[in-house]
């Protein structure tokens, strides 16, 4: 099978199938993350769509060797993602706050939690979805990214833009407020 | 220990069937706009220089003339010997002559308008291309 590089390579020397064959490869993933990232079918087509075509725009640009095609192409989903929902003003957006606007993070431990165990207690994937979508998007994008789209917190960091102990932090904090939001349920 | 990759949550979403078609479709379509916009530039690029070109000719033809430069150029072919025996000579008189401001317009134009040319072809193509719509 042909890598990313080589399609990209075959699309830029005119054969426009590979091209196809890149969205064919990428769809299902960059399609799972824009769903369980805005938690709606018409918006999360919108953003495959928009991203894509990004990608498409900016082929020409992309070199491997700053990064992967995969990591390359979520970084231009995430932020196709985040812009969405700023048009939709659902960001900023926290649904960790009290009534007097204080985070709840505060309270919580920071205690390196098991996040497999805590996906495994829950007791349906709904459960977790409904939950996820609650936590802030820089949360909710971390555990998307690391276990929706079976990426490294190194490959996370590139697309995040952020040193790598702060996305392993960031998802410690993430998977703490999602046993949170579990719990109160 | 489970695999992150087992867990049920975060198992891949099937995208919806018309999905592949539409984002290709959406491409399809950007691409034939940028295509027209592309177009209407080198039209408009090709229309100009059609219409600057016709000036520019006569206008470096009358330089040719009136700067000496085919004068000197005609030595070449009507007293072939003077020309070649002061030929140093010759030429510093033929590069000082050149029009260069008509020369300069004159390439300037026929390269805008072979360049709009040899361009307008494959966006035409694409300006034309049918979108099958997902």
């Amino acid at each position: 099978m042909d890598s990313d590089e080589d399609l990209i390579a075959a699309y830029m020397e005119g054969d426009e199938h590979a091209f196809a064959q890149l969205v064919e490869r990428h769809l299902k993933t960059v399609y799972s993350f824009a769903f369980r990232f805005v938690g709606s079918q018409s918006d999360a087509e919108d953003i495959v769509q928009e991203s894509f075509l990004k990608v498409w725009k900016n082929l020409k640009r992309y070199s491997s060797r700053s990064a992967s095609f995969k990591t390359w192409l979520m970084h231009i989903v995430r932020n196709t993602a985040i812009d969405h929902l700023r048009k939709r003003k659902q960001i900023p957006f926290s649904a960790f706050e009290d009534d007097e606007g204080k985070s709840l993070f505060e309270d919580l431990s920071d205690e390196a939690p098991l996040a497999e165990e805590l996906f495994a207690q829950a007791q349906d994937s709904k459960e977790v979805e409904k939950a996820v979508l609650k936590l802030s998007p820089a949360y909710r994008e971390v555990l998307l990214l690391y276990y929706g789209s079976d990426l490294t917190f190194e490959e996370v960091a590139a697309i995040l833009g952020a040193p790598t102990n702060t996305v392993k932090s960031r998802h410690r904090r993430a998977v703490v407020a999602l046993r949170e939001t579990l719990h109160r349920k | 220990m489970t695999s992150k990759r087992d867990m049920a949550f975060f198992t891949k979403v099937e995208p919806p069937q018309h999905l592949f078609e539409a984002v290709l479709a959406y491409i399809a379509l950007a691409r034939r706009r940028a295509a027209r916009i592309r177009l209407a530039a080198l039209g408009t690029v090709m229309v100009v220089s059609v219409a600057a070109l016709v000036p520019s000719i006569n206008y470096a033809i009358h330089e040719f003339y009136a700067s000496g430069f085919y004068d000197y150029l005609s030595l070449f072919f009507s007293d072939s010997s003077v020309a070649f025996g002061h030929w140093q000579e010759l030429s510093l008189s033929l590069a000082e002559s050149l029009p260069s401001l008509a020369v300069l317009l004159l390439l300037g134009f026929s390269i805008a308008l072979l360049w709009s040319l040899r361009r307008i072809a494959p966006n035409v193509r694409m300006a034309m291309m049918p979108i099958q719509s997902a």
